[in-house]
Order: structure tokens, then sequence, then C-alpha cells
């Protein structure tokens, strides 16, 4: 087996068990493959299928007339710019802040980590209508650039910049928590000794830390990059008359024109021009997505060499020294203003994070019918009229639940998944990634649309299941994905240390990768719960009159009425979330005060 | 191996399961009280849904004992129609706009309406326009200008024309996207702000259309999404004219909010009421429309939202004040256009595709340039 063949595979310490035993660690795949097949694959070709049938049987009409529209293209072209542009940004900022609060004091993490998460429980609508009281030409920046003396301000809202802004304030703590909780479990005496042995601390970082995180850094990269691509709410609601992305024109041809078959068809060109995208990129990703395979870089390498004539090897270790001259050079300015860096980056990033929750937390307490800002008068009332509200209470807890359920559930299947996908067969690796990644890039609307269609005739519309089934799907690219990263930075010989020295499988998951894998695991949970909980499309679908989600329900009446009680509702949910952190904190206070007192009198 | 506690994170999760346990818990128990059976109904929601609670659903549920449901599921005609073609439809009653509704009957999801169960000569008061064999109109609606008081203060638009001038009425502008067909009547409104006669309108001249657009882009912030966003838009100060429904304009004035509309040029609209095909409670819902569309429910409705009733009748039991303020008042509907909804629903010629399929398409064309 190709698998046992690897070096890594040989502990040294003598072997208490025979060492060729039949690899069954692909057995963890089983059961993420069954789910994305039963529940994605399937529904999704049903309605591929559809997109190739016409009332004369087989045709590429719908096809034909997406290729040659030039609606279509303008729109995927701005999407693929904006999708990219927004994934630099995410991936940047998320590296420096990921990398800052590795560095700072536990406590001080605590803190900033909810800065982080805070905003993901806030609805992505009121989030951007937020954003348009901060933008607009009256809006908090363009005041406070007034008073500074900037008579004319920019242009920051319905246009590109604004919907820029809005999709990298959602999109950033996906950067920011798969790099962290690589960087997190970074050893860092590695640093340590390349600085002792005279490297500056920017070459160190380089050399020796970076490559540490680079398989996070291209998890979170890829994330960012395929969630951007279905988005629709935010560019609807901060871009200018002539910006729809793709998702847009999609919900277009699917609601508007009633064309599902050509919805489809606009669907399947996306993932295929992103799969034709990732494939190419692949090539370059390989070495440090280790999906490929880290050895076959190294071997590529060396017979480029030996191919090459003496003279281009010269040339080439020329440009090589150049360049590491240039690096070098480089990495010595950064390395000198790495504070301001790291500290413009946490000043950037929280700003982009908290000011529209500011604006929402001001809305909340606002006595007017409409969002207005700043408020002229101020009252709890939408407070009471949120807590007298059954039907708004009721949906609170049930997508709580139903979130909190898929989650669960994902983190499960996609961290057996994960490890499968990490540790088992090398071949199927590929194919299983993108597998993985598909939920994402699909927009959520066709998805839903093929699951409804297969669901809806057993009765499922309506019911929790039929609501946690799809979360479930939606949330194992993430929590796979963050799951796989951490993984690939654990070595696998402590696997084979404990398994040599006689734990079994379950003892092994429980005392070695259990314990490890922990804050990645966490975070996988944290965003396959937020997918479902801040999801609109496949609750358009699956709710029914008794089970409506939150957002839908927020969704609905922001839709017909914006009013504040949306912000109410997240500034409920940020007060729970608060009253959690801190329970939790009081709790592990009072655990260690009594565990403390209980050894003391042991003592005396 | 060191990590650090990940304590946020862990209390998220821990409060989530906690959660988890309340909600699987308060879940199911819902909808056990013993009734007369149910009939689904989409909820508009804001004051158009408050309208229909106090006007038809709570007085039907009073006096026959059968639950209005209200679905706050979005009313997104190709997700009811996915859902009558699975045979599973969301809704029982329907209330699509006189263009969707010939999708609908395009795709025989319609049951037809039983007028057995109505009121003697209910049917004949249906008017303007007809009640028909499936589908009956459930209420007028108007799209008007509409601008903030704050920024113009006594200035008043008079027509789609003044809404293009921007040297006369400065400050920003937004209207319905025209990927919405008929729906947000800007076609008619881009025709008539460029000189298009009303009785001319149509069919539409998309030329046309689209130069007076390009004239008007330049001050153009956005299209708006929702009927709630040209108000928010507007009071938030981010627009200074808009294109709005009526009751949303009404709905914001009687909040006290600094709105100000005029009925000149006004395009009018209706709703349809209809069942779909395979409905859970088709019984039911062919007892709720029969109750609806007698006169007093629809006095009561016009009385409580400003929105012209489809039974004429029910202009008898109206205040003249009241009826003054409503889109097929007389004065009022003397300077309105009627949609063409034969027209928006007719295929186009030398195509295979309805005039509001190709006017979307060439609207998407216009709007990426």
């Amino acid at each position: 087996m190709s698998v046992d063949s690897s070096p890594e595979q040989f502990t040294g310490g003598p072997a208490t068990r025979p060492q060729r035993r039949p690899d069954h660690r692909w057995l963890t795949l089983v059961p993420l493959l069954a789910v994305l097949t039963l529940l994605f694959v399937v529904p999704l070709c049903s309605l591929l299928v559809d997109s190739f049938r016409s009332e004369q049987g087989f045709t590429l009409e719908n096809y034909h007339e997406q290729v040659t529209s030039p609606v279509f293209w303008h729109a995927m072209r701005r999407t693929l710019v904006i999708a990219a542009l927004s994934t630099v940004i995410c991936v940047a900022l998320g590296y420096c802040m990921a990398y800052a609060l590795t560095r700072m004091p536990k406590r001080l993490r605590g803190v900033l980590l909810v800065v982080v998460l805070v905003p993901y429980f806030t609805s992505i609508l009121i989030r951007s209508y937020a954003w348009i009281a901060i933008l607009a030409p009256n809006g908090l920046v363009a005041q406070t650039l007034a008073l500074l003396g900037v008579d004319t301000p920019p242009d920051l809202v319905f246009n590109q910049t604004g919907m820029l802004i809005g999709t990298v304030q959602i999109l950033l703590p996906l950067a920011l928590l798969p790099i962290y909780s690589v960087m997190s479990g970074i050893d860092r005496a590695a640093v340590r000794a390349a600085q002792s042995l005279g490297a500056s601390p920017a070459v160190a970082h380089w050399h020796v830390y970076r490559p540490a995180t680079s398989s996070a850094v291209t998890a979170a990269a890829a994330l960012v990059f395929i969630s951007t691509l279905g988005f629709y709410v935010t560019p609807a609601l901060l871009g200018g008359p002539g910006d729809a992305l793709i998702a847009q024109s999609i919900l277009v041809r699917f609601s508007n024109l009633v064309d599902p078959a050509g919805a489809a068809a606009q669907a399947a060109l996306l993932l295929l021009i992103v799969l034709v995208l990732f494939a190419i990129l692949f090539r370059y990703l390989a070495p440090s997505l280790s999906i490929g395979g880290t050895e076959q870089a190294p071997a590529r390498s060396r017979r480029r060499s030996s191919r090459g004539t003496a003279d281009s090897a010269e040339r080439h270790e020329e440009l090589r020294a150049l360049r590491a001259r240039i690096l070098d050079t480089g990495l010595d300015v950064v390395g000198r203003l790495r504070l301001p860096i790291l500290l413009g980056g946490w000043i950037l990033g929280a700003a982009l994070l908290v000011t529209p929750l500011i604006v929402v937390a001001i809305w909340s307490l606002s006595d007017a019918t409409y969002l207005t800002f700043p408020p002229q008068e101020y009252s709890t009332r939408w407070f009471a009229d949120y807590f007298a509200d059954e039907a708004w209470i009721g949906s609170t807890f049930l997508s709580l639940g139903i979130a909190s359920t898929s989650a669960a559930v994902s983190v499960v299947i996609g961290g057996f998944g994960a490890f499968g996908l990490v540790r088992g067969p090398r071949r199927p690796r590929l194919p299983i990634a993108i597998l993985v990644a598909m939920p994402l890039i699909v927009p959520p609307m066709i998805y839903s649309l093929g699951f409804f269609v297969l669901v809806a005739p057993h009765g499922l519309v309506g019911t929790n299941l039929g609501l946690i089934l799809p979360y479930l799907v939606l949330g194992l690219p993430f929590s796979v994905s963050i799951t796989a990263a951490a993984l690939r930075n654990l070595d696998v010989r402590l696997e084979n240390a404990a398994r040599s020295l006689g734990a079994g499988s379950l003892s092994v998951l429980r005392h070695v990768l259990l314990p490890a894998l922990r804050p990645a695991l966490v975070s996988g949970f944290v965003f396959a719960f937020l997918a479902a909980f801040d999801d609109v499309v496949v609750a358009t679908f699956m709710s029914g009159p008794t089970a409506v989600t939150l957002p839908l329900r927020m969704f609905q009446d922001i839709k017909l009425e914006v009013s504040p009680r949306t912000a109410v509702v997240a500034v409920v949910l940020l007060g729970a979330g608060a009253a959690a952190v801190l329970l939790r904190f009081v709790t592990a206070w009072l655990v260690r005060a009594v565990r403390v007192a209980l050894s003391r009198l042991g003592a005396s | 191996m060191k990590f650090s506690r990940k304590t946020v994170l862990g209390a998220v999760v821990t409060v989530s399961t906690l959660l988890t346990t309340a909600a699987c818990g308060s879940g199911d128990d819902s909808g056990a009280a013993p009734s007369a059976g149910t009939v689904v109904v989409p909820d508009p929601g804001g004051d158009l849904g408050k309208a229909m609670k106090k006007a038809f659903f709570d007085p039907f549920e009073k006096k026959t004992g059968i639950d209005v449901v209200l679905s706050p599921g979005e009313f997104d005609a190709a997700v009811v129609l996915a859902g009558v073609k699975a045979g599973a439809p969301a809704y029982d009653l329907v209330n699509p706009n006189g263009a969707v509704l010939k999708r609908f009957r395009d795709n025989s999801a319609l049951e037809p309406i039983d007028y057995t169960l109505w009121q003697n000569g209910v049917r004949d008061k249906i008017s303007p326009v007809k009640a028909a064999d499936d589908a009956v109109p459930a209420y007028y609606i108007s799209i008007v200008p509409a601008w903030s008081t704050d920024k113009l203060g006594d200035k008043a638009l008079n027509s789609w024309a003044d809404f293009w001038d921007v040297a006369k009425f400065p400050g920003k502008r937004t209207l319905a996207p025209g990927s919405w067909g008929a729906g947000g009547a800007t076609f008619e409104i881009a025709a008539m702000a460029d000189g298009v006669a009303p009785k001319d309108l149509y069919p539409i001249d998309y030329d046309r259309v689209f130069a007076s657009l390009d004239k008007l882009k330049p001050n153009l912030v956005k299209f708006w999404e929702t009927g709630a966003e040209p108000i928010q838009l507007l009071t938030g100060g981010q627009v200074t004219v808009t294109s709005a429904w009526n009751g949303r304009v009404a709905g914001a004035q009687d909040k006290g909010a600094p709105v100000a509309s005029t009925w000149n040029q006004s395009i009018l609209q209706y709703d349809n009421w209809a069942i779909l095909k395979g409905a859970k409670n088709v019984k039911n819902a062919q007892k709720l429309l029969a109750f609806m569309m007698e006169s007093g429910p629809q006095a009561d409705f016009a009385n409580a939202i400003t929105y012209s009733p489809a039974n004429s009748a029910a202009f008898d039991l109206l205040s003249a004040d009241r009826a003054a303020l409503l889109p097929t008042s007389p004065k009022n509907v003397a300077s309105a256009v009627t949609q063409d909804y034969d027209w928006w629903t007719a295929i186009a010629p030398g195509t295979d595709k309805t005039n509001e399929e190709v006017a979307i398409e060439r609207w998407q064309t216009w709007a990426s340039k």
C-alpha cells in the first residue's frame, strides 16, 4: 500500500506489533462521501440533468444562450475580480491579525477572538444596512472627514468599493480563524533558534514560521474566494446600479425569468470556470497544499535541474540569489515595520469588524420606525416588541437548535472525513477535496432548489430534519477544510508512536488527535454553525409555516419594513454570546478556586 | 504539544448546545390546538400584512374557526411553482401580481375558484378588472413618485419628468430594478419621463427607455430590491427622490417620516388571489377567498391600508375622505396610468418569449454596461 511506504511511517522505536497491518484509515471517509453523495451530488445532478433537457430530448440550448450572452460574462468577470480582491485583502489582514494574536497574552487573545467572532452572530442584512449608514455621502465616514476639513468625501458605497468593504467584513473571520488555529499550534522554538543563529526576525519568520502556515493560508484563501462567488445579499445592497454579480444574475434567471434550467446552466458554468481556475492554480499551490503530496515538488525540481545545462543552472542560481537578496531586503524593511504593520492590521480589521456592530447596537435603541442614523430619539420599545413576540422567540430557538445540530453532525462527519483525506490513500485526495469544496461554490439557491425538488414529495419541507440535512452539507466544507489544514500540520509520527506503544484507534483519537485538533474542530463547528445560522436561501425553500428560521424571519422583516427590530435581534444574540463567555470565565475561575482550596486542604 | 485554551470558542459551543436542548423542547409542541382546520397564506408582512390580518384573517378565524397560518416563507414565483410541481405547494392561497399570474396559469398551477361559495352578486361587483375562473383581483396599488420633504422642502414633483429633473429637484434617485419586469414599473416610468404619452406606452420603446435611463444614471445611486427599501433610503438620506408603492409612502407618513408623493402619473397595478393546485387545504382556501371578497372585509381592508378594494361595492362603505386616499378614487385615477398586464404577458413578436422576459433580458444587457 502506497501510504505505508511513506518515510514518516518509521517511528524508529522498537515495534511491539507486526509492521504491516492493512490500513483501514480510508474507512473514515465513508460517512463524508455518503453524505455528500446522497445529500449534495444527487440533488445537484438531478437539476443539472434538467438543464440539458428540452421537449425534444437532449439540448445544449441553455448553455449556448448563457455562453453567448455578454451579460453573463460581464457578471462573471466582475465576480471573479471582486472575489480575488477580497481574498487578497482578507488573507493579508487575517494573517497579520492572526499572527499578532499568537503573540498576545492569553487573556487578551480571548477578548480579541470575541471581537473577531461576534460580528458573525449579526445578520448579514443588518450589517449591510449599517454599512450604508457608515459609508453613504451623509454617513459616519463623510461626517468625520468633514470635521477634518475634507468637503468632497470619496464615493464609498453603492459601487464596487462598498461591495468590497461589505464582503471583506463578512469574510475576514473566515480567513483569520483557520490561520490562527494553525498558528496557535506552531512551536516558536524553531523561530527563536533561527534568530539566535543571526536571522533577523522577519527573515526567521519567512523561512521558518511561514512555511508551517502555508497550508492554512491556502485553505483560508480558497474558503474566502469560493464564498465570495456565491454572495448575493451584500452586493445587492451595497453595489451600484450596474454592479450585478453572478449570483444576482442567476437569481434573476431563476426568480424573475422563472427559468430554473437556465439558472442551473449558469451555475454549472460558474462551477466549471472555478474548477478550471483551481486546476490551473493547483499546479502552483500543490506543494503547499500537500493534497498533491509534499514529496512531488522536490522531485520535480530535481528533475528540472538535472535536465538543464550547467550554464542555465548557473544563471538560475544567480537569479535565485538575486531574488533572495530582494526578499531579504524587503523582509528587513517589513521586519523593522512589523509593529506598525501588526498594529495597523488590527486597527483596520477591528474597525471593519466592529463599526457596523456599533451602528446596529445604537439602532436597537432607536425609537424610530425606520433605521435613521443617528436616531433622533431612543427607547427600548423594540426590545419589548421582540421579547413579547412568541413567533420571534420561537424562531430564535429553532435556528439555534437547527444550526448547532447540523454543525455538530458536520464536525463529526467532517472530522473523520478530514482524517481520511489527509492520512488516507493519496490518489483520491484531489477529487475528494474538490467534492468537499463544491457546496461552497454552487450557489446555495441552485443547491436548495435541487434538494427541495428531491425531498418535497416526501414531506420533509417545513420540518426540522428538512432544514438540518442541507445545513449539514453546507457546513462540511468548513469543518473538513479547517480540520484537514490542522491535521496536515500535525506530525503523523505522534499517532504512529502512540500506536506502536499499543494504543488502539480509539485511544489515539482520544489522547492524540482530539486534543491536538481541538482548536480546529471548534472553529470548524463555529463556521458550520454560522453557515446554517446566517442562511436565508435554504430556509426560503425548506421553511414551512411552523418552522421559520430566524434569518428568514429577519429577511422578511427587513424586506417588508426596515425597522430596528432586526437590530434588536442582533443585539440580543450578541448579549447571549457575551453572557456565555462571561459564564465560562466565571466557572473557570470558580473551578480553579475550588481546586486550589482543595489542594491546600490536602496539603495541610 | 502546546495549544491554547479557546475559551471563547468553547463557550460558544457550550451555549449553542444548551440552546439546542431548549429548542428541541420548544420546537415540536406548537400547533396542537384543535381547530376546524387551517389555510396557509404567504405573509406579506409590514403594513400590508397588518391590514390583511385585521380586515380578513382575524375576522375569518373568528367566524369559521379555521386557522389562517401566515407563512413568512418568501413569496417567490419560481419557488412556489417548484413546490406545486413537486406536489407540495407551500401555500394554499397566493397573491401574485398581474404579470406573475400568467406564469402560474402557463404552468397550470391554479385551482378553479368555487363561486358557489360566494355571496350573491359579489362576483359582479369585482371591477374594473373582472374576476376570472382561476383568479380574482385582490387589491389595487400604485407606484408613485415620492420624495423627502426634509431635502426638498415645499417643492413638489408633479410628473416622472420632474423625477428626471435634477436641476429643479436636486438630489440622488433610486428606482425599482427593471429585472422585475412589470413589477417595479420602471420601464413605464422611464418612457413617461422622456415624454411618451400614457396612451402610447405600449408596446414599450426599449431604445427610448434606455436612452432615458442613461440620462438619469449619473444621479441614480442604486436600484431598490424590496418594497421597504425606497422608504429606508429616503428616510436614511441616501436618496432624495424615489419611486415607491403608495401604501408604503402613506405608512411612512403615518409614522411621522418626512416623505411626500403625488398621484400624478401614478402607475396602477393590482395583485390577484389564486388557489394553488394540489394545495392541502383547498376547501378552506375557497371559504377564505369568498369571505375576503365580501364588501365588508374589503372596506375594512381599505380603511387599514391605502390600497383600493377589488370589490367596488366596498366604496359605498368608505368615507369620502378615506376614498380620496385610494389609488382608484376618481380624482387619483384620472391622472394614473393602468399597467397593461396583457401586453407584458403577451409573446413578443418574432420570439418565443413574453414581452416581460425580453424586457428583463434587455435590462440586464443595459445594466451590466
